[in-house]
């Protein structure tokens, strides 16, 4: 369950205040992909940011009692002086597995040979993204926060992402941020619009995407 | 919520574990001289300011023994607080992008950072004065125990400051600054060139607020026998630690938020 019980969170940048949410009472519906749409700058990966537990709405609460993955995306939750093999050692501490599995899997998945025992910093950004992929599928989380991940990467590695995450899809949700209609469709089941502080959950992914491209239009 | 106590430490023990050996593989596990630089500070203090006092007054400290040990006596017990304090300020500023795991919150952190410089001072420290004993500079303690409350005190003294001094930061930045100006002044007040009882009451008096000069002297007494502090009020030291952890932990849960989406 993830539930935002008066969720209000406001930046304020340059004495212009912006509103991410302005006091957002929901239950994000269990057994559902959820693709979060939106302009540019509404704040989709603070949103995400908030769910994660990575920061905190300015007033309310967000109860949480999933197993939720740190957000996958560009901002880095690996330090660049970690190595691939640092990164699987302390996520499986972090959680209390079996490294040499962990190791196993992310190698192979991640493909990135003798890289896996250099830096992060050195990484591209796709091998970054094979990198916490991997590893984010080696946790058996019950809900994934995938940021923009698979807009880095080939076309191989999107088809791969898909592959692993669909093995999964019978007990594990994802709730997504994406530009890509292409990824949200292969992803998700459900949409959601966030515009000027107001989420709005759609059953249909069709009708949401239908209104957020009028929403650009305008 | 569907997480109980018992799952919920475990979480805890898991995440600081997690932590801790991250923290050490990033200071000891990439520079090959990272354990040599953790003696570097300690040693040259106490090298220094061995040569400068014998050079000033006498190689004898005002305890009867040799100065260097008993210099080494008062950089042990300030450098456990302040150590131990600017390593967990910098908690989460170097750590930054793990708090992006939902796992972990700046608590586990700032446990992490405590146990690995802690684990570090005890090391550099009892290599130190095995030297001194070794070499006849000074006798080992005849009961090593009584160290373990003055040093555990001067620890969690250093771990409720970094916090404070964490927070706070993150509400009103120049507080680093301020702090830093401040906290020079515990270098000369917290007993690590002199004892209390050998000076004018009236500083005595000045220094009754200062908790460090109360550990170094609970150190010294506690290592020998022949010495009992007059100027040491243990009480008022446990009182001010208490006070000062309570605090920190108060301040971390309130402006947690605060903390969370400046860092």
């Amino acid at each position: 369950m993830i539930r935002f019980e008066n969720a209000v969170k406001r930046y304020t940048s340059r004495g212009e205040s912006k509103w991410i949410l302005r006091g957002l009472n929901m239950e994000l519906p269990r057994g559902r992909s959820i693709g979060i749409l939106g302009y540019n700058g509404a704040g989709k990966s603070t949103l995400i940011r908030m769910i994660s537990g990575a920061e905190e709405p300015d007033f309310g609460t967000i109860h949480r009692d999933l197993k939720i993955s740190w957000p996958l995306g560009f901002g880095g939750s690996i330090a660049g002086n970690m190595s691939g093999h640092d990164a699987c050692m302390f996520v499986s501490r972090l959680y209390d597995m079996d490294p040499h599995r962990v190791i196993h899997f992310v190698q192979d998945f991640s493909e990135l040979g003798p890289y896996f025992f250099e830096a992060t910093s050195s990484y591209s950004s796709g091998m970054k993204a094979r990198l916490t992929f991997g590893l984010s599928m080696a946790v058996d989380f019950d809900c994934y926060l995938v940021d923009e991940i698979t807009a880095v990467g080939d076309s191989r590695f999107k088809a791969k992402c898909l592959a692993a995450f669909n093995e999964r899809r019978k007990y594990a949700d994802i709730i997504m941020v994406s530009h890509s209609e292409k990824t949200i469709r292969d992803y998700c089941d459900m949409g959601a619009i966030l515009a000027d502080g107001e989420l709005t959950l759609y059953d249909d992914l069709d009708q949401a995407m239908s209104l957020y491209r009028e929403m650009m239009e305008q | 919520m569907a997480v109980t106590y018992s799952t919920s430490v475990n979480r805890f023990g898991h995440a600081v574990w997690a932590i801790t050996l991250r923290e050490f593989r990033n200071r000891y596990g990439t520079r090959r001289l990272g354990l040599f630089w953790a003696f570097v500070e300690p040693t040259a203090y106490v090298f220094v300011f061995s040569v400068l006092m014998s050079a000033l007054r006498s190689t004898t400290s005002p305890l009867g023994i040799h100065i260097a040990p008993f210099i080494a006596m008062g950089i042990m017990s300030y450098m456990m607080f302040n150590a131990v304090e600017g390593f967990v300020r910098g908690a989460l500023r170097s750590n930054k992008s793990l708090l992006s795991f939902p796992r972990i919150k700046p608590i586990d952190i700032y446990v992490g950072r405590l146990i690995m410089e802690v684990a570090t001072l005890v090391v550099v420290f009892l290599c130190m004065f095995s030297l001194f004993v070794l070499t006849g500079l000074a006798n080992a303690p005849s009961e090593p125990a009584r160290l373990l409350l003055p040093l555990a005190l001067s620890v969690v003294l250093g771990f409720a400051v970094g916090i404070i001094n964490s927070t706070l930061i993150a509400i009103f930045k120049a507080w680093e600054n301020i702090y830093s100006v401040a906290s020079r002044l515990n270098f000369f007040t917290s007993g690590i060139f002199f004892i209390a009882d050998g000076m004018p009451t009236e500083i005595q008096r000045m220094l009754y607020y200062q908790p460090l000069l109360h550990i170094s002297e609970w150190v010294r007494s506690a290592w020998f026998g022949h010495f009992e502090s007059r100027f040491l009020d243990r009480f008022y030291l446990i009182m001010t630690v208490s006070v000062a952890l309570l605090l920190a932990l108060l301040l971390e849960r309130t402006f947690r938020k605060n903390v969370l989406n400046k860092i």
